[in-house]
């Protein structure tokens, strides 16, 4: 293949794995920051943030 | 408030995604036959137009839950967190659809970027969707910030069905519609269709997860916006009480973490 292809599929998967673990990181951060989540949050669903 | 989806739901619809996009990526390099025109070039559509469809619909999304937010109604600050959620994902897209075409067009027409309607109006598309973002982090009351970013949700909607359409308003470059045509007749046939096809769906569960991902941390956001000042208050507060009930120096009065470090402690 020409490298053009391989590329194309290069930036799609490493943009979207890295917007995947910036999501993570800063679930964790704001999770560290405002404490254990109270029982029934939105928060409570994802405690380890990556899943 | 419950989470929108259960953790293992979430997790089986993350798996769900993995395995499409895998199979996507092993069907469309490796499987599918190379085209009689394009060449080996033909494989960056089974991923073009699903990312370009993915900002669609999460637009699409964003727009949806702004009039759902502008109607008194069903007014809830649930469905601006669902539209903010679905922007941002949205402009992740808007951009991977400008880089793969990027991509696709220096061999295909020999240079990276050209003024081409329909380059030019996804280009408007993305920086719409930034400023949408950029006014959503306006400070103001949650209610008054919902509002504002609604409206601007629906203005920018406006550009999709534009972007969509360039290729048949105008003469362009970009080569017309290949599954979304005018009068749904798909002009791709064969193991291309199908690993196109599966190419939809795989991005669009890619979609799926992370808004629902996105929404959650949208949550989180609010929440510590909201009760970060309180939650330091409250910080501040304790640390007043324990300094109180701190021994205190019988010679002057003060509590001993109240000295400053340099001040010697005389032993009596």
């Amino acid at each position: 293949m020409s490298g053009y292809v391989e590329a194309g599929y290069a930036v799609v998967g490493v943009t979207l794995s890295a917007y995947g673990v910036w999501m993570s990181l800063r679930t964790r951060s704001i999770h560290r920051a405002v404490g254990p989540a109270r029982a029934g949050d939105d928060g409570d669903a994802e405690p380890r943030g990556w899943r | 408030m419950k989470p929108i989806t259960p953790a293992r739901a979430t997790r089986a619809l993350g798996i769900a995604a993995l395995a499409a996009v895998a199979a996507t990526v092993a069907l469309g390099l490796w499987v599918t036959p190379p085209d009689v025109v394009q060449g080996d070039l033909v494989r960056l559509i089974y991923v073009h137009p699903p990312v370009a469809w993915v900002a669609y619909l999460a637009f699409a999304v964003t727009a949806l839950a702004s009039v759902l937010y502008l109607w008194p109604r069903t007014r809830s600050l649930a469905w601006d967190r669902l539209a903010g959620a679905s922007a941002e994902v949205g402009v992740v897209f808007t951009a991977l659809t400008l880089v793969t075409g990027s991509i696709w067009g220096r061999p295909t027409w020999g240079v990276w970027w050209t003024w081409d309607a329909r380059l030019t109006t996804t280009a408007l598309l993305l920086v719409l969707y930034l400023g949408y973002l950029a006014l959503r982090r306006v400070t103001g009351q949650p209610e008054t910030r919902a509002k504002r970013s609604a409206v601007a949700a629906l203005v920018a909607v406006v550009d999709v069905p534009i972007v969509h359409l360039s290729v048949v308003w105008w003469r362009t470059l970009h080569q017309s519609a290949t599954v979304l045509t005018p009068n749904i007749q798909p002009t791709i046939h064969g193991s291309m269709a199908w690993t196109m096809l599966l190419g939809f769906c795989a991005f669009t569960l890619v979609y799926a997860w992370l808004l629902v991902h996105r929404y959650r941390l949208e949550t989180l956001e609010e929440r510590l916006e909201t009760e970060g000042l309180s939650m330091a208050l409250a910080e501040r507060r304790a640390e007043a009480a324990e300094r109180v009930v701190a021994p205190q120096d019988p010679a002057d009065g003060r509590s001993a973490d109240l000295r400053s470090a340099d001040e010697p402690v005389v032993s009596r």
